[in-house]
């Protein structure tokens, strides 16, 4: 990641870190459960949690596993991090601020790699598999959760256009043939995958980002989605609710081991 | 509450990849290839090649061996 874009992020998710740890989290508890099941962790693994947030994979994981390690670019979400974990007296648990695509590990170093939400904000998520791939163990699992981008040129353009438009630290919502293919191309075989639409109101999307409605942006922002309701011409589904807007990101899950080349077989 | 060495001991240089030891004054990471020193900030390594500073050849702020 560049150190313009890296910049960019922290100054997001600091001026955000309050929002994402309390009105705004992004997942339920019942979501968080879901896909720490869709992982099988194991009582004797070590996992790590890339862009970890203030932790909330990092806690829902820590009861399942023999220690639960979170990794973050901005120091204020982990901040954060550590204020719930003092909370929650989870002691099988630390955080370390660092770069996805330089990260502070061994090779070989973990069971499960998760990273949820976050490779739409990189530039370079190819880097960040293949460094997320470097620490895992030979026999480990990364777990990738993110949005995914239409796959019509034109959707997909004006959909990330949008996202920049509320978040400049969104780099772009990847494909999901784009997804399969960065997969393919650093040796890694999808285990498991859900595709999930979610649908989430316009309105609370924008102030997670710390958006408020008298902002420029979010007044552009709903512009350029209600022009493109016919047609669905930005692939986020919306619909009129109220006030607000309805819209829908469809989320995949990847469940991912490294695929052997013939001729590891040989030792 | 301070950072323990057994959550310190996986870590490495980001950039080299070396082991990285706690500093004297438990105040920092020092790698033992490139020299760099990484802060440790509220209880938080900050494992960032950009907060790092070079410390010179011979300055004996690691504790231990």
């Amino acid at each position: 990641m560049s150190k313009k874009h890296a910049g960019i992020v922290q100054k997001q998710f600091t001026k955000t870190a309050e929002a994402f740890s309390t009105f705004a989290t992004r997942d339920t508890p019942e979501m968080l459960a879901e896909r720490v099941a869709f992982a099988k962790p194991q009582p004797d693994e070590i996992a790590l949690d890339v862009a970890c947030g203030p932790g909330a994979l990092v806690f829902a994981m820590a009861p399942h596993v023999h220690f639960a390690r979170g990794i973050d670019l901005t120091h204020a979400m982990l901040r954060q991090a550590l204020a719930f974990q003092a909370q929650l007296r989870i002691t099988n648990a630390c955080f370390d601020q660092g770069e996805c695509e330089r990260l502070p590990y061994p090779d070989a170093a973990f069971d499960l790699i998760m990273c949820q939400f976050a490779l739409h904000h990189m530039p370079r998520p190819e880097a960040a598999i293949e460094e997320m791939k470097r620490v895992s163990k030979a026999e480990g699992r990364l777990l990738i959760a993110d949005t995914l981008g239409p796959e019509s040129d034109e959707k997909w353009e004006l959909h990330n256009r949008i996202e920049v438009m509320r978040d400049p630290s969104h780099a772009a919502s990847l494909r999901l043939t784009t997804f399969l293919k960065l997969f393919e191309e650093h040796g890694l075989s999808v285990l498991r995958q859900t595709l999930k639409p979610r649908p989430r109101s316009f309105h609370r999307w924008m102030l997670r980002a710390g958006v408020e409605a008298s902002n420029r942006r979010y007044q552009e922002a709903r512009r350029l989605i209600e022009e493109a309701i016919p047609g669905d011409r930005a692939g986020f589904s919306a619909q009129y609710d109220g006030d607000d807007l309805t819209i829908v990101h469809y989320e995949g899950m990847f469940l991912l081991g490294q695929q052997l080349a013939p001729e590891s077989h040989s030792g | 509450m301070a950072v323990s060495q057994e959550l310190l001991d996986i870590l490495v240089c980001p950039l080299c990849k070396a082991p990285v030891k706690l500093t004297a004054d438990s105040q920092g990471l020092k790698c033992g290839q490139c020299r760099r020193v990484y802060p440790i900030k509220d209880d938080i390594p900050v494992m960032l090649v950009d907060e790092a500073r070079i410390e010179s050849e011979g300055n004996p702020s690691v504790s231990g061996s």
